[in-house]
């Protein structure tokens, strides 16, 4: 591990994206370690303000400090990202690891549905998903993780394909493993590095879509911050108040750059 | 005869680890001079320095190579565009990979003629086809206008050669050009290629793991270790009287048809274990096997030998149920195991065991070798988790690995300890068969003479049956009670390892018998 601190410390790019990533998990956990306002009361003299020392991003409509929306709204906004991924993750990789692994007409029946999902934009599909499940920011979470469980689906199974072909697989076999085990213990960790890898580079794509689709107003309802709906609330005052979209966008944008730096990190080291 | 290639105090290093240190010979004109070493000596890094085509991050850190009264090391890479191919060709090792799949074999021969001037593009073709002949490509015209996937190891292998040949060099490296291919068929190249040698007076730097291969072709031969030159000598005085201790040792190891086996053959005996009848397997349209029968008596070692497509490996893998046969019986211990099946067949891999012949593919890489080795026992539900440690410590004294590989991963041993490691898995369930399908063939000569003596004192132990699969007539010499020969999946020959080996009575058998490198300087010295 020492290794990987030293080569890290020779990239600041990447120091940058673990710091940012940090300051957001941070702020989801205990938003109270960095504002001490109230994301939900406004202070009516105090609206419309520009950045200043006091509001680090100024102030909307109603005279709430953006800042505060913004870190409050992380819980919301990273929450709803991680139950994506992990229910593309989980799901994707389960149902390649299935096809992989069995074979057949199980085989092409689920990958002929991946790539119907694959056909489909993943917005387009989310929405679509979101307006069957209802509003609400789990369900936005869950539209989001099925819009991506295709690609992980894929790669599970061709990784299964190339671990399951190998010697060590049938050895175990060979030596009385049941097919559980051989599938646990020698596929599945062989299998896993890639797949994992493909997780971190699909949190950045969650967030995007998350925020999105909270964009749209599927997600949490006002006054509930959420980075996309935060997003949404300045549209209106773009002339006059900038910094009201302008901030929550440029987290959102910097969370995602973060988080697709630090994949490429990992998928160097995965390799 | 002058001097052509001069190596002296050659030193190479692979981003500052050494691989070659200090090491100095010379090749005559039409001489042919072998450079033998095992793995990791550094005998393929001298040869790819010699024609300036060291791997990435290779680097000369000293000494001299001179060709023809030049500095090799002084080329700049333009200048040894003019001598490589033209004046210094490289037969590379492997056939499969040293073809372009895209482009015929023709082209790719008639490519070198073109880059050295040596044909327009109007003859290079018809330049090309006379090569390919000259190379004992029987049907050039048709060759030169197959892709490489269409063509047989050898064949790809003589048109190499003659891609080779094409720029008529003065000097041919041949970087272990057949130790990829079957012995028949490496019999056959290597007799081309020196009569080639012979007819234009090219000299040859023969590189080969083989000592016989050596000793039947070359008239001087380098012994490298670690990089450095062990021995050298003309043939005569290395093979009569080797000088060095590593020589010896190699020598010693190396398996061949007059050394007597590691211990006499068993009498034969009627307590059979396994007894295949009429067995067959069709894949596609391919017979892979045809209605083979044997019997392996409990104790004793069967050996199944042949070439590449012969069949051997998928009889064993019936035998193991790793495959179906598509006719046949199979039966282990007096049971029919044919046609049995899920939980049945897998209570029975308690009894039978197999060990690779590829011990670096054979070893989930996640797992510490303790895993590795207790995993038959974790899948049996034998003991507790205490007790299968126990035993994995046991199974790694018996074949005499340190305890501290225990903890290790595949990736921290040697090639000869994961085969270790690997026995040790199939020993673990304490079955009565074990097959080994080709345990030796990826390991360097010394370290096959240390797993096939660990293989014959288990069986003493543990009163062990065995199938083993080998295209290697002189490892199965020192192993085998009964040797049975396969040709295109069919049994040519059965009997006591004695009686085939020393009286064969089936042609091919002779064949064989004959190609195994290593006996000319018996017979003619």
């Amino acid at each position: 591990m020492p290794d990987v601190l030293v080569r890290t410390r020779r990239k600041p790019g990447l120091i940058l994206a673990i710091a940012v990533l940090a300051f957001a998990l941070l702020a989801a956990v205990a938003p109270g370690l960095f504002t001490g306002q109230d994301p939900l009361a406004g202070v009516p003299a105090e609206k419309m303000r520009g950045p200043s020392l006091g509001h680090l991003f100024g102030t909307d409509e109603t005279g709430r400090d953006i800042f505060t929306r913004v870190v409050h709204g992380a819980a919301l906004s990273l929450q709803a990202t991680v139950i994506a991924v992990v229910v593309a993750l989980v799901a994707g990789s389960a149902l390649g690891l299935l096809a992989g692994f069995r074979g057949g007409a199980l085989d092409s029946a689920i990958m002929r549905c991946v790539d119907v999902l694959l056909a489909i934009p993943s917005i387009l599909l989310s929405l679509a998903l979101v307006t069957a499940l209802g509003f609400g920011t789990t369900n936005v979470a869950i539209a989001v993780g099925v819009a991506n469980l295709a690609q992980f689906a894929r790669l599970m199974r061709a990784e299964v394909l190339r671990v399951r072909s190998g010697v060590f697989v049938e050895a175990a076999r060979a030596g009385g493993v049941r097919w559980t085990g051989v599938l646990g213990r020698h596929v599945l960790p062989n299998a896993l590095g890639p797949v994992l890898a493909l997780a971190t580079l699909t949190f950045g794509t969650a967030v995007l879509e998350v925020s999105a689709l909270s964009f749209l107003g599927y997600g949490a309802t006002p006054p509930t911050p959420e980075w996309g709906s935060l997003v949404a609330g300045g549209r209106g005052f773009l002339a006059t108040a900038w910094w009201m979209t302008t901030f929550p966008g440029l987290t959102v944008a910097a969370v995602v750059l973060s988080a697709n730096r630090l994949s490429r990190a990992i998928e160097g080291d995965v390799r | 005869m002058s001097e052509l290639l001069t190596i002296r105090d050659l030193a190479v290093s692979y981003k500052s680890v050494p691989a070659v240190d200090g090491v100095s010979l010379s090749v005559h004109k039409g001489q042919i001079v072998a450079v033998v070493g095992e793995s990791g000596s550094g005998k393929s890094t001298t040869a790819h320095a010699a024609i300036g085509l060291l791997p990435r991050g290779g680097r000369i850190d000293r000494g001299e190579i001179t060709f023809d009264g030049r500095d090799l090391t002084k080329l700049s890479d333009r200048a040894w565009r003019s001598v490589r191919g033209r004046e210094i060709a490289l037969v590379p090792q492997d056939p499969t990979v040293s073809l372009n799949p895209v482009h015929r074999i023709g082209d790719q021969v008639a490519e070198v003629l073109l880059i050295h001037g040596l044909a327009d593009k109007r003859s290079a073709g018809a330049e090309a086809v006379k090569l390919l002949r000259k190379a004992g490509i029987a049907d050039p015209e048709t060759r030169a206008r197959q892709y490489p996937h269409e063509l047989s190891g050898g064949l790809r292998q003589r048109a190499l050669i003659a891609a080779a040949l094409a720029g008529r060099p003065k000097l041919i490296i041949a970087d272990e050009p057949t130790s990829a291919l079957d012995v028949t068929v490496q019999r056959q190249i290597l007799d081309h290629l020196e009569e080639l040698a012979a007819e234009a007076g090219t000299a040859v730097l023969l590189i080969t793991h083989d000592l016989g291969v050596a000793s039947d072709r070359a008239s001087r031969i380098v012994v490298l270790s670690q990089g450095s030159v062990v021995e050298e000598g003309t043939t005569g005085e290395i093979l009569a009287a080797p000088s060095q201790k590593y020589t010896q040792d190699l020598l010693a190891a190396a398996p061949s048809l007059s050394d007597s086996p590691l211990r006499e053959p068993k009498p034969p005996s009627s307590d059979v274990l396994v007894s295949v009848r009429g067995l067959g397997k069709t894949f596609g349209t391919v017979r892979a096997v045809d209605d083979v029968s044997f019997d392996i008596a409990r104790g004793r070692t069967l050996a199944l030998v042949g070439e590449s497509g012969s069949g051997k490996s998928t009889t064993a893998r019936m035998i193991l149920r790793l495959e179906t046969p598509t006719d046949g019986v199979v039966e282990f211990d007096g049971e029919d195991i044919t046609s049995l099946r899920g939980e049945e067949l897998r209570r029975l891999r308690r009894r039978f065991q197999l060990v690779y012949q590829n011990p670096y593919a054979s070893l989930n890489p996640k797992f510490s070798i303790e895993d590795v080795i207790s995993e038959p026992l974790r899948a049996f539900g034998v003991g507790t988790k205490a007790e299968r440690r126990a035993r994995a410590a046991e199974l790694v004294d018996q074949v005499a690995l340190p305890s501290s590989v225990l903890k290790r991963k595949p990736a921290e041993l040697s090639g000869g300890q994961r085969q270790r490691a690997a026995i040790a898995r199939a020993l673990a369930l304490r079955p009565e068969l074990i097959v080994a399908d080709e345990p030796v063939s990826a390991l360097d000569v010394s370290v096959q003479a240390q797993i096939l003596r660990l293989l014959a004192d288990l069986q003493d132990e543990l009163g062990l049956t065995y199938l083993f699969i080998s295209h290697d007539l002189a490892v199965v010499r020192q192993i085998a009670d009964t040797v049975g020969v396969l040709r295109g999946g069919e049994l040519v020959e059965l009997g006591p390892a004695k009686d085939v080996l020393e009286r064969p009575s089936a042609d091919y058998t002779r064949e064989l018998l004959a190609a195994i490198p290593g006996r000319k300087p018996l017979e003619t010295r």
